[in-house]
């Protein structure tokens, strides 16, 4: 029992932080169908700033608001000035345009802050475990759950309830049409991918204490946050949550039961999916 | 004719400075290893006045990020352009194994000072290959008929996912299983890994009062501190290698590592007045205490040292240096010194230490000691 429940918190925590990265990725690559390699270097970029923010206040919880400021800024650069270009391009100039920027930011990271592992600590006030029902758990990632819960929520009413979430829903449905209705679509897209990196950022933050901040964390996660998103769906909010979720606690489970081969468990899952949903859990079928 | 043009060439190498190479990884989970050992070996040089045998010594460093391709083109990057007289390190065993075809081939000098690897002194042994650090057998190997008479018939053993980590096993279980001592379960994360949450609820389920544990650097510190995070230090006993408690990551382990049993050739607790010595200029210079790292730098600094001064500093003749190394010996901080001329790998004791708290700092306190283990190389 005391297993199970650990086991579960486990996967939720993992789960959370995929969510983090993939609500974004997921968001852009069903808005604008770009295919977007440097995400998880945003990841990365937003667990550097945190870590300096932290250094230099000595305070988490400003990281948790300034890491994905400045990192969007640095997003919005990106997509103004270089994959602004390469839209109307095709998948193939995006993926070799964006991976170009995974090369950059890994060096610049490396470049300005080495090629150590940073363990970002939790907030004093989240150190330590709780009991919780039968089992120990660490505070910090009870935290991280329930912040990640809370995000999802809201991310859930702006993108269905608010004005400017109605205009990405309907963009994502069909993009000309949005544009036929006077949606400046390209604004539009910015605003989404500043979103999606600030989260990814977000993510990078929050994983600091857990996974510890080094150049290359950003590889790691984005592959299991690309397998999020086929499993998902693209460009659905709801997909990448229910599918990071699925994602965690199957590694988690997997890792415990079979350690030999965890990374398989998630392979399992994204063929099970694939094959009895090739459009992913709540994908929007292709409007072509 | 041929004096008078060979002589001011001997007195160029002579007047030219010794260049010592250092692959070493200052990246990643092994960097504050790397850096330790760096620190251990300028500290020597530092006090003999960054000289030996009549030649200034000059260290070229290079880091090798535990990745093995890079590690062999920093070595021949050392050996071809920079002209290195030999060359130290590495610390992961992934590169050791990756480079040793070019030592070979191109004769240099290679003085490993961290690896443990089993091989690089068995079956890849070789006049120009030595080591001062220590073999995977060695530190694990006389533990394990130890903990089986004194700690524990059953262990569940955790090792990080690469060549060290399997090895170290390997050779825990012939001295553990040997005797009689039953192997539970094992299970290995993968190595630079960050989260355990997942792997620490499989150790619990799995329910043995005792887990031997092979981690290094960065990995070390985070299990330690998570297996307690998850409050399974109340009920299960960690035992494992030395490396995972020395004095680079006691302090941000902290009580979690308390009551920690492990084998290890070094502890800075060790009452002899050459380690004292050592212990004392190393805290007073650094303000910390130096773990095993920093002893196998300070080691491989003298050994180097000793043997420019055996030759003269002369580093030309490669037969002759290979011979002044093999012949040192001497009274290092983690006791007596000698290669095995069998092998060329060090013939050193072994300590069984326990993590106490000591009177300012957590500390190794040595429980036993196996003297003058000898790793038994190829049988």
């Amino acid at each position: 029992m005391d297993f199970l429940v650990t086991q579960i918190l486990n996967g939720l925590v993992y789960g959370v932080l995929l969510f983090l990265l993939s609500a974004g990725l997921s968001l852009i690559l069903g808005l604008m169908h770009v295919v977007n390699l440097a995400h998880g270097s945003f990841y990365m970029l937003g667990a550097f700033f945190g870590l300096t923010v932290v250094h230099l206040t000595g305070n988490f919880w400003l990281a948790l608001v300034i890491a994905p400021v400045l990192t969007s800024g640095v997003g919005v650069v990106v997509e103004r000035l270089f994959l602004r270009q390469v839209y109307q391009r095709g998948y193939l100039d995006q993926v070799l345009l964006t991976f170009g920027f995974t090369l950059i930011f890994y060096d610049l990271v490396k470049w300005i802050w080495g090629g150590d592992i940073y363990q970002l600590s939790a907030p004093l006030s989240l150190i330590g475990s709780v009991p919780v029902w039968v089992a120990s758990f660490p505070k910090y990632r009870l935290f991280l759950i329930a912040f990640g819960f809370a995000l999802s929520i809201l991310l859930w009413l702006f993108l269905d309830r608010s004005r400017l979430g109605a205009m990405i829903r309907a963009s994502v449905d069909n993009s000309n049409m949005a544009a036929g209705i006077g949606i400046n679509v390209y604004r539009l897209f910015t605003s989404v991918f500043a979103l999606g990196v600030g989260l990814a950022a977000l993510g990078g933050v929050a994983a600091g204490p857990i996974m510890g901040i080094y150049a290359g964390m950003d590889a790691e996660i984005l592959i299991v946050g690309f397998i999020v998103v086929v499993c998902g769906g693209m460009g659905s909010l709801l997909g990448a949550f229910v599918s990071s979720i699925l994602i965690g606690e199957a590694d988690t489970f997997g890792k415990a039961y079979l350690p030999d081969s965890a990374m398989f468990m998630i392979y399992v899952v994204m063929i099970v999916v694939l094959l009895t949903r090739p459009t992913g859990l709540f994908g929007i079928r292709d409007q072509e | 004719m041929g004096f008078g043009v060979f002589a001011p060439a001997v007195r160029a190498q002579m007047n030219a400075p010794a260049k010592i190479g250092c692959l070493i990884t200052q990246s990643k989970a092994l960097s504050v290893l790397g850096t330790n050992v760096l620190d251990g070996m300028s500290f020597y040089f530092e006090q003999n006045g960054w000289q030996a045998g009549g030649r200034k010594i000059t260290l070229v460093k290079e880091d090798d990020e535990a990745n093995p391709q890079l590690g062999l083109e920093k070595i021949k990057k050392m050996v071809e352009n920079d002209k290195v007289d030999l060359v130290t390190g590495p610390i992961g065993s992934n590169v050791a194994l990756a480079i040793l075809a070019y030592v070979k081939q191109s004769g240099s000098i290679l003085i490993v000072d961290g690896a443990g690897v089993n091989a690089v002194t068995r079956k890849h042994k070789g006049p120009n290959i030595f080591r001062t650090s220590t073999t995977s057998w060695q530190s694990n190997a006389p533990a394990g008929g130890w903990i089986y008479k004194n700690v524990a018939k059953e262990v569940v053993v955790v090792a990080s996912d690469f060549s060290g980590g399997h090895e170290a096993i390997n050779a825990f279980k012939e001295g553990f299983v040997s005797v009689g001592g039953t192997i539970v379960k094992e299970v290995y994360p993968p190595f630079n890994n960050n989260d355990y949450s997942a792997y620490l609820a499989g150790i619990k389920l799995i329910g043995a009062p005792n887990v031997y544990v092979y981690m290094v650097g960065a990995d070390a510190v985070r299990f330690i501190t998570q297996f307690n995070e998850f409050g399974l230090k109340k009920t299960i006993n960690i035992i494992g290698t030395g490396f995972m408690v020395e004095d680079d990551a006691l302090p941000a382990e902290g009580d979690a590592a308390l009551g920690i049993i492990t084998g290890l050739h070094y502890a800075s607790t060790l009452d002899t007045p050459v380690n004292k010595k050592f212990v004392a200029d190393y805290k007073a210079k650094y303000n910390q205490y130096p773990g095993c790292y920093s002893e196998y730098g300070f080691v491989c600094a003298r050994v180097i040292a000793e043997a420019l001064k055996a030759t003269q500093g002369d580093t030309s003749d490669k037969k002759k240096l290979e011979d002044a190394v093999r012949n040192v010996k001497f009274a290092a901080p983690r006791g007596p010194f000698r290669f095995d001329p069998e092998t060329q790998n060090v013939i050193q004791n072994i300590y069984i230490r326990e993590v106490v708290r000591g009177k300012d700092r957590l500390e190794n306190k040595v429980l036993a000691t196996i003297p003058d283990v000898r790793d038994p190389g190829m049988s």
